[in-house]
């Protein structure tokens, strides 16, 4: 496997690789240096397939192909189609420019791993020093202490990098004045500071309440469980109306139907969410949504 | 100590070592001998280098690079790939690509279905098996005869299908082993979830109850058909999935609850 920091050098030193495959689920990282790439060739284009490319950059042309960036996400039949004999046709392909791949899954990841080990490179995420310079070079006029306080905020490069977003269209110096605490209460960083909040989203059937987890809770995987605990919980309350539970007030909301077809949606997303290529964001949406029905519909009826 | 169910996987183990085959993967059981018949391996090999390691990385890495320093013939067994990560199965699937000829290597796993087919495919298969009832029976009396007396009585030796459960009812005390002759007359699934969830997956004293134990008992003794299909599935789950047991338990018990039929 390429090393994150030999690649970043590269690309950072204008001096990329012909071809790169990024694997992982750092998007932030991923797109950051898709950026610096563009800038570099001052051309980019977004391409289905590999063998597009390859094809096009192998036949003959009038006029010299200019270097530039070909940017082919999630294409399965390249993946498929690994073999011994690829990197060999990689490498004798005279590539004008470079040619980024982008995949997430584990089983891609593996393929790439074996066949192009050279040209794959894991961006499962990076240090917040590397975060920080990244900030301070997309929003070269953020102060160092706010740049430092949007990689501590956010759990991946792109949630630091929209907050950074956010900040440096406000009032910096006023900004600035504000304690830590009141800034990370302002980008919803203790927002849910304990599943007891996210119980409360989950009891009342917020939609919106429940999306804005998305953002703040630190596992998406870990606020499935708190959901079917939440559940769990307030199956007992239904039994009992006596019971002190911090969502008492919500058990009316909540018919035993409700509650066990919940249950078992959410268990559905939850196995769902350990196949390789799930988009665990969604799960919890949908989740969201299904809170809105006047009834949760059944696994049954929504097949 | 020989059981016939062995003796077959022995044979071929025996087999495919004569026929210099370096890669072999020994599925079974929990318990049911897989180290035991790997390590008898190295007789047929004719070396004394035997090295056992866990399935993660670092472990597999280092008994990897200790065996290329070597030139003498080394058998190398790594036992539960199945339960590894991904990262460890690419680590022996490297070695494998490039097998060196004084190097034996033998996988061990329960669940075929979580290694990789690119190891599967570079590796000869060796199934095990189960134990039958005589090779239990043995083993059950030449471990202990005293207690074999007392708990194959027991409602809960009916679940016993490999020597990894003699060995579990073994280590459980008289008050852990009521709790199962106890728990088949509460089965009606009507006390509030949370409640049930305490009740089947703690026993008396607090202390944690193997959740597979218990669901297939609940297994044995229900005879609701609904129930006893919600069994299966939880224990699929347990086996191949990395849910939780919390969130297995519970599914389980709101499918016997409000999901089936009648409860017994």
């Amino acid at each position: 496997m390429l090393d994150i920091q030999i690649a970043g050098s590269e690309i950072l030193g204008g001096n990329p690789r012909s071809f790169y495959a990024f694997v992982g689920p750092e998007y932030g990282i991923k797109h950051k240096y898709i950026d610096i790439l563009a800038k570099h060739y001052g051309k980019y284009k977004c391409v289905p397939s590999v063998s597009e490319v390859l094809k096009f950059l192998n036949s003959r042309h009038l006029i010299p192909v200019e270097p530039q960036l070909y940017v082919v996400r999630y294409d399965d039949t390249f993946i498929k189609s690994l073999d011994d004999s690829t990197f060999d046709t990689i490498k004798n392909t005279n590539i004008v420019g470079t040619i980024v791949c982008i995949y997430e899954d584990s089983k891609s990841t593996n393929k790439l791993e074996k066949y192009l080990p050279d040209y794959t490179v894991d961006i499962s995420g990076i240090e917040s020093r590397f975060m920080i310079k990244y900030i301070h070079m997309d929003f070269p006029n953020l102060p160092n202490r706010l740049a430092e306080l949007s990689v501590k905020f956010s759990h991946d490069y792109y949630q630091a990098q929209n907050i950074a977003r956010c900040m440096s269209h406000c009032n910096i110096s006023d900004l600035f004045k504000l304690p830590d605490t009141e800034l990370s209460y302002i980008f919803g960083v203790d927002t849910v500071k304990t599943d007891d909040a996210v119980k409360r989203s989950i009891a009342s059937r917020n939609f919106k309440s429940i999306c804005s987890l998305i953002d703040c809770y630190p596992s998406l995987d870990q606020l499935m469980y708190v959901i079917l605990s939440t559940l769990v919980e307030l199956e007992k309350i239904h039994y009992n109306k006596y019971a002190t539970s911090d969502i008492q007030e919500y058990s009316d909301l909540w018919s035993l139907e409700d509650i066990y077809n919940m249950f078992m949606q959410t268990y559905k997303k939850l196995q769902d969410s350990r196949s390789i290529s799930t988009d665990i964001e969604g799960n919890i949406i949908y989740l969201a949504a299904l809170t809105q029905f006047k009834t949760i519909p059944s696994l049954e009826a929504i097949a | 100590m020989n059981f016939e169910f062995q003796s077959k996987a022995e044979n071929e183990l025996k087999n495919l070592i004569q026929s210099d085959k370096h890669s072999i993967l020994l599925l079974g059981g929990q318990g049911c001998g897989k180290t035991y018949l790997a390590t008898n391996c190295a007789k047929y090999i004719g070396t004394d280098n035997v090295v056992c390691v866990e399935s993660n990385v670092t472990d597999l890495r280092d008994a990897i690079d200790t065996s290329y320093a070597v030139s003498d013939v080394v058998l190398i067994i790594i036992e539960n790939l199945d339960e590894s990560t991904n990262r460890s199965s690419y680590t022996l699937l490297k070695f494998l690509e490039e097998p060196r000829s004084n190097i034996y290597i033998i996988v061990t796993c329960r669940n075929i279905k979580n290694i990789p087919d690119t190891i599967v495919s570079r590796s000869e298969v060796v199934n095990i098996g189960h134990p039958t009832e005589q090779d239990i029976v043995k083993y059950s009396r030449d471990k202990d005869l005293v207690k074999y007396e007392l708990i194959s009585k027991r409602s809960i030796w009916n679940i016993v299908r490999s020597f990894y459960d003699v060995d579990t009812l073994y280590n459980l005390d008289t008050a852990k082993l009521n709790y199962f002759d106890e728990l088949s007359h509460s089965l009606n699934f009507k006390d509030t979830i949370s409640n049930m969830l305490w009740s089947f997956m703690h026993y008396k004293d607090n202390s944690e109850i193997d959740l597979v134990l218990v669901i297939r008992y609940i297994l044995y003794s229900c005879n609701s058909l609904h129930v006893k299909q919600f069994c299966i599935e939880a224990l699929k789950d347990i086996q191949q999935s990395r849910i939780s047991q919390f969130a297995i338990m519970s599914k389980f018990l709101f499918e016997c609850k409000y999901g089936g039929g009648s409860t017994r």
